[in-house]
């Protein structure tokens, strides 16, 4: 795989279209899973805390992709990877026995009541980041 | 919309307005991404779109609670108002760049994610009329 190697404070448009996509979800999930524990916690609070680490995933992705260090880039990269276990973890226990959760997370079925967004997000996300590895790392190591 | 109910006239009207909103700030998304693409002339005008926009989400959320007021709540309500703060907060959060490392004003948005940042806008103003 070819690699396009960025410089620090550089933002491309595949970067800045990634961060969009991840603020969108990181509120969605999160504000969804808030009003549920908040309301009905209860009925399904392993789906709904499920659902909520989802949200904080998206939000770590988010404020990591934002940046263009090298440690950024990691943190990223960690946190899309944790995404996509969560997506085919829970996907596949959803699809596998559908009574495992009384209520859907946004992972469930592979993230199908969200377009299956969720499933498509981390792959694209990991294919970025690959694709561009911050290539300054000396210099960002001295910043 | 029945007649001689003050409230439930305005309630209908509202989601009349939310439906039309929707369905324009698809178009308005959909415009982004002609102008990103086959359309760079385009630009110019759907960025004054996105910023319209935005004062549009204002206002629908002030009607929206407007008639809140005047008859009846949402079924859910806190979702609805979930909807409604995601309607005012979601294309400024979305669009925001922070600046420069030294201090310069960032670039404008990619017409990328003003395409992101409407539809999702969209879907949101479509699940306000639909949790009225």
């Amino acid at each position: 795989m070819t690699s396009e190697p960025t410089t620090p404070g550089q933002t491309t448009t595949g970067r800045q279209v990634l961060v969009a996509v991840y603020a969108v979800f990181a509120i969605a999930a999160g504000s969804r899973s808030a009003v549920q524990l908040a309301t009905k916690g209860d009925e399904a609070p392993l789906a709904y805390t499920l659902s909520l680490v989802a949200a904080l995933v998206y939000l770590v992705a988010t404020l990591a992709l934002r940046r263009t260090s090298v440690r950024a880039h990691r943190i990223a990269l960690t946190a899309v990877v944790i995404e996509l276990v969560g997506v085919l973890v829970v996907g596949t226990l959803t699809v596998v026995d559908g009574e495992l959760f009384p209520d859907q997370t946004v992972w469930s079925a592979y993230g199908v009541g969200y377009g299956f967004v969720p499933l498509v997000l981390p792959i694209a996300g990991l294919w970025w980041l690959l694709r561009h590895r911050p290539v300054a790392e000396d210099a960002a190591r001295v910043r | 919309m029945v007649g001689g109910n003050g409230g439930l006239d305005t309630l209908a009207a509202v989601d009349v307005v939310l439906w039309i909103a929707a369905a324009v700030l698809a178009v308005l998304a959909m415009s982004c991404g002609l102008a990103a693409t086959v359309a760079p002339g385009l630009e110019r005008g759907v960025r004054i779109g996105v910023e319209l926009a935005q004062g549009l989400m204002f206002v629908l959320v002030g009607a929206d609670l407007l008639a809140w007021a005047a008859g009846g709540s949402p079924e859910e309500p806190v979702v609805h108002v979930g909807y409604c703060v995601a309607a005012v907060a979601l294309i400024p959060l979305v669009i925001m760049r922070p600046k420069g490392e030294d201090g310069t004003e960032p670039e404008p948005s990619s017409l990328w994610v003003l395409v992101i940042a409407v539809a999702a806008v969209a879907v949101v103003v479509w699940r306000m009329a639909a949790t009225r």
